[in-house]
């Protein structure tokens, strides 16, 4: 079953998409990104990440402006739509090392579509792999 | 043509106007006539009014037994034969004419910029992404490496070139579950990044810190010591736990 990658706004992040038996998994890149910028929600059968990163680079008191930047910056959104046997209320979440770690049940109904949430914040625990 | 310049008020002629530059470019070259002034070199050609630097600019003609570098009796010895491929590729050596190797003889501190940073579009799918910054301080090289095991990371400094590698297991990793994806759009596998630091930029000054799923690499702006070669070495990468 493939998870689709829902529509695709620009600036928007890498994920990478794993299965297991029992749930969805999806590993979202946010390197240099706070747990607390980063916002996980379910909308109906939809997964919707944004995240801010911060164009300037702080390690404590110090404050440096970018002189040159490969990378994405500002606010980042990426959507992700369910499988249809995807249980939207078990969606759990996980962030470490650069990597935003989801984890989304499956029913085990097969094709039978299960109810979607109508908005919910997902919790992003810290976790240090 | 000359139906038109009956209309032109205060025209009188076809050259005038041409003969009015003539004038002033004879006065500028030769003076005025007038006057009977005749005007010189410019001021800026005048003697003194600039030091005269002999190695750069086009030079005078110099007799060749008036020239005291033609008296070096190595011109004469053919171990000191300047071989043309040396023009082609300066890593194979230097002119052997020369007393003093070109390569040691440039002061580093005149030469510091920002370390280069390649663009990766050839290999945009081996390489992390870097972004550059700058504190009054040093340099930072911030490189984003997310999900990456600092394990799997190494920083080496080989001659004035900077490398970093890493590798990224293309696995779903949550300390419990592991498993291979199916589909990505990151960058997995060995990803590698050259940079190119001053010459002599002494490897110990180098600190790397990896929070957060990017490297900082610190490249302090101090001063280059003149005239030395860095060896390879290690550059020890620092785990730091960021603050949630």
């Amino acid at each position: 079953m493939l998870l689709q990658s829902g529509y695709i706004e620009a600036p928007s992040v890498d994920a990478n998409f794993a299965e297991t038996p029992e749930a969805y998994l999806i590993a979202v890149e946010l390197p240099g990104i706070e747990v607390k910028d980063i916002s996980l929600q379910v909308v109906g059968q939809q997964l919707a990440i944004t995240a801010f990163r911060k164009p300037i680079w702080t390690s404590g008191a110090v404050t440096a402006g970018f002189t040159m930047t490969e990378g994405r910056f500002g606010t980042l959104r990426r959507s992700i739509s369910l499988p249809p046997d995807a249980n939207a209320t078990g969606v759990a979440a996980q962030h470490g090392n650069g990597l935003l770690t989801i984890t989304i049940p499956k029913t085990g109904n097969g094709a039978a579509h299960a109810p979607g949430v109508p908005v919910a914040n997902v919790a992003i625990q810290a976790a240090s792999l | 043509m000359m139906m038109s310049q009956q209309y032109t008020p205060g025209f009188v002629g076809g050259y005038q106007p041409i003969d009015a530059i003539r004038t002033d470019l004879n006065r500028l070259f030769y003076g005025d006539p007038r006057t009977g002034e005749a005007l010189g070199a410019p001021h800026w050609q005048q003697p003194g009014y600039a030091p005269v630097y002999p190695q750069f600019g086009p030079q005078g003609f110099i007799p060749v037994q008036a020239d005291p570098r033609w008296a070096d009796p190595r011109w004469a010895d053919p171990r000191f034969a300047f071989d043309p491929r040396l023009a082609l590729d300066p890593r194979l050596g230097v002119d052997p004419r020369l007393s003093v190797d070109p390569r040691l003889s440039v002061d580093p501190r005149l030469t510091w910029m920002a370390p280069q940073v390649h663009s990766a579009h050839l290999y945009s799918s081996l390489s992390p992404q870097v972004n550059c910054a700058e504190t009054p301080d040093a340099h930072l090289l911030v490189v984003e490496l997310p999900g990456v095991d600092i394990r799997d990371t190494s920083l080496q400094v080989a001659g004035n070139q900077l490398i970093l590698t890493a590798f990224r297991k293309p696995i779903w990793n949550n300390g419990t579950v592991t498993v291979g994806y199916y589909q990505t759009e990151g960058r997995f596998g060995t990803l590698r990044r050259v940079f190119h630091l001053p010459p002599g930029y002494p490897a110990s000054q180098i600190q790397a810190n990896f929070v957060n799923g990017q490297i900082t690499i610190v490249l302090p702006k101090a001063a280059v010591p003149m005239g030395q070669t860095t060896p390879a070495a290690n550059v020890a990468i620092n785990a730091a736990i960021p603050a949630v």
